[in-house]
């Protein structure tokens, strides 16, 4: 082949640009970290890196849930460990009041009765983050008051599910996690269609001890302690719900933690790998270059320029 | 006699020769890095012989042309590889500005905004009522539409630069098209003289910048003009023929190759992102109010979409926290989306495949530049081995005719020595 001046200035600029266009490349990825710059380095990782993110941006919301749930949870169990408690003392004090004589000590255990009963009204309109937790779906207005004079309870709430959204939600499982107990299934609902609820028998306790009726107190003695075991199923559940979130809160965790590694797989540069093709391009461009500046003087002009013309 | 002035006329001419040789030479040399010029070669011819009685003598040589190294076929798979090299590479270009502002990786941007309008939703669901959560969804609301408008806004932008590089490319592409009948119609002329290298040199560099802004075919005609011809949906247009202008071109000619291709093929993309951004847009709106039961979104094009600032109030709690679980679920719903008709997947996962969609077609554009781009330096080096100036072989030339000079002139200095011995030889 003839080779020309234009032929080897066009090929040497040529292949120096492409190991220059080499080391650019790869001092950009090790500089900047990522591999994956722009869609069109790898378009179908990039739809992976896209997709991953939007995964672990869901994720975060479902944790944001989870944390959410559990507050509402350790609340509701705080709460109905207290009540517990209170219906336990307010059984005590029903059995004393049975065996007691003196009308002065029925009135002391009459208004240690009705502080029970004002404790256990404050308990039933507990708040969350502003909102009644035992109101049902709304959780804007407090859900329980009671008459002092005819003992009758109002509920101001309704039986609806708080649900957040802490999973993917599929047509087989819409990822919803309940998160509040249901207020009638705890205390009971308006008293007004002939309904039982746990103020009205803490009320009617204090009535029976006020009014001295003993068949009353013996009564009460039994329905609070039904009272009691019915608040502490209710414990049971709200404890399993919380174990649950715990564990939901460990898997996600674990997942954006996986999602990461997906992600960090999807576009990050292997620094090794990279450098070392760095030092390799640049070993072939500074021999590019050495190669360069020898043909500068392989010309049948320079070697003639000594005095072959004379 | 006769014969001493025949070597005195042989030498003289052969001094001239040498001459015009080494100024062709030098003009290479000079010449060696000049874009389009073709080495040149003083072609020499033997002279008649004369018949004395010795037997037929030869009168030496001359120089009857002097002509230029091409080869037809290589210049044009040259242009056909620069056509195709500019069409990706302005295509390239276009498509990376697009790029850079439709892609985000799905943490910035328009999937960011979509992510947290959802997110809002999702927290809303915790406290329907909460003014905190009520206002984090208007804000995500307003945050998305905004994120769409301006992504939509600055692919218009450029869109609308397109145009404008189309027109001026066209107005370049007809000034060299009459510039190069101009040239047929000079070479007419001076070929009548002899060949016009430079005027060829010339013509061949216009060429060459055309081929660059559209796809050209060429023949030479025997009087030394070209026809060159172009390529419109798939067939041949002339364009020059000898020394007139057949045809011009126009942005609608249906032009497919070269730079102008490649914008062409860019606006024709760009129109296509922009269909399903809209697409994306009418689905998303459709999708909000649909599932929420309320007018939250209205306008279903990109630049019209809004989106109310109080559909939340007047609401119930539990109306509330029913819409806000419902939303909430929309980003993982399958939805269907009018472009490309019939496809469907989660308003994410549409986002997801413009970007894939866009990158797949830069990467196209990029790897198919990349192959012509080394084509075309690979014919160049090739035209470049029959064209070009080598400078070792004009340096061997040079002293060639050096010492061919020299001889010469030693045959005069030997012829004038003889004539004059034989001067003096009568006196």
């Amino acid at each position: 082949m003839r080779i020309t001046l234009g032929m080897q200035t066009n090929e040497t600029l040529l292949n120096l640009n492409d190991q220059q266009d080499q080391i650019n490349t790869l001092s950009q990825e090790i500089s900047s970290g990522k591999q994956l710059l722009s869609p069109s380095d790898n378009p179908d990782s990039w739809s992976q890196t896209m997709s991953t993110n939007q995964t672990i941006r869901e994720y975060n919301s479902f944790l944001s849930n989870v944390n959410f749930a559990t507050g509402w949870g350790q609340t509701t169990e705080s709460a109905l460990n207290e009540l517990s408690g209170l219906l336990s003392q307010a059984k005590q004090v029903a059995i004393s009041a049975g065996s007691s004589t003196g009308t002065a000590e029925s009135g002391a255990l009459a208004t240690q009765v009705n502080g029970i009963l004002q404790q256990a009204l404050s308990i039933a309109n507990t708040q969350y983050d502003n909102q009644y937790i035992f109101a049902g779906t709304a959780t804007d207005t407090a859900p329980y008051s009671i008459n002092s004079s005819t003992g009758a309870v109002t509920y101001n709430g309704n039986t609806g599910p708080i649900e957040v959204k802490t999973n993917m939600s599929s047509a087989a499982d819409p990822g919803m996690t309940t998160v509040n107990l249901n207020g009638e299934a705890v205390f009971g609902g308006s008293t007004s269609g002939g309904g039982s609820n746990v103020l009205n028998d803490i009320w009617s306790l204090e009535q029976a001890i006020t009014s001295g009726n003993s068949s009353g107190i013996s009564n009460s003695i039994t329905t609070l302690g039904n009272d009691f075991n019915q608040i502490n199923n209710q414990l049971t559940t709200v404890g399993s719900q919380l174990s649950t979130l715990t564990s939901q809160q460990s898997a996600l965790n674990t997942m954006v933690t996986n999602e990461k590694g997906v992600l960090s797989n999807l576009q990050d540069t292997d620094i090794a790998s990279a450098t070392v093709k760095l030092s390799q391009a640049q070993t072939a461009f500074q021999a590019a270059l050495q190669v360069t500046s020898l043909l500068d003087n392989l010309n049948l002009s320079s070697i003639l320029s000594g005095g072959a013309a004379g | 006699m006769a014969s001493l002035a025949l070597t005195l006329n042989t030498a003289e001419q052969t001094l001239l020769n040498t001459q015009t040789e080494l100024a062709t030479s030098s003009n290479n040399i000079s010449n060696a890095s000049t874009p389009g010029y073709a080495e040149e070669t003083a072609v020499q011819t033997e002279n008649p012989a004369i018949s004395t009685m010795s037997g037929w003598l030869g009168t030496g040589a001359s120089i009857t042309t002097v002509t230029q190294a091409r080869d037809n076929f290589v210049e044009q798979q040259l242009m056909n590889a620069m056509t195709s090299d500019s069409q990706y590479s302005s295509l390239a270009s276009q498509l990376t500005t697009i790029q850079s502002t439709a892609s985000d990786s799905g943490n910035t941007g328009i999937s960011e905004a979509l992510g947290n309008f959802f997110n809002a939703w999702s927290t809303l669901a915790q406290d329907p009522t909460g003014s905190s959560e009520q206002t984090a969804v208007y804000s995500a609301a307003h945050n998305l539409v905004s994120a769409i408008q301006s992504t939509y806004d600055q692919l218009n932008q450029i869109g609308g630069q397109i145009p404008g590089q189309i027109s001026s490319t066209v107005t370049q592409a007809n000034s060299l098209i009459s510039q190069i009948a101009t040239l047929n119609t000079d070479i007419l002329r001076s070929s009548a003289v002899s060949q016009p290298n430079n005027l060829i040199d010339q013509r061949y560099e216009a060429m060459d910048s055309l081929a660059k802004l559209i796809p050209v075919t060429f023949s030479t005609n025997s009087d030394g003009t070209v026809n060159v011809n172009t390529t419109e949906v798939g067939s041949s247009v002339n364009l020059i023929s000898g020394t007139t202008v057949a045809a011009t071109i126009s942005s609608t000619s249906g032009i497919s190759g070269g730079e102008l291709g490649g914008l062409l093929q860019a606006q024709t993309s760009l129109n296509g992102y922009l269909q399903q951004f809209n697409a994306f847009v009418g689905a998303l709106g459709n999708q909000i109010n649909t599932v929420s039961g309320l007018s939250v979104a209205s306008g279903s094009t990109a630049s019209s979409i809004s989106m109310s600032s109080n559909f939340l109030s007047g609401l119930t709690s539990t109306q509330l926290g029913a819409i806000a679980q419902n939303m909430s679920n929309l980003q993982d719903n399958t939805v269907s989306f009018s472009y490309p008709s019939g496809s469907s997947s989660t308003l994410q996962g549409y986002l997801d495949s413009i970007q894939q969609t866009i990158g797949t077609d830069v990467q196209d554009a990029n790897n198919n530049q990349s192959f012509y781009d080394s084509l075309k330096s690979q014919l160049q080096t090739q035209q470049q081995s029959i064209s070009g100036v080598s400078l070792d072989q004009e340096m061997v030339s040079v002293i060639q005719y050096q010492q061919i000079y020299q001889a010469a002139a030693k045959v005069i200095q030997t012829a004038s020595t003889l004539m004059s011995t034989a001067i003096n030889m009568v006196q």
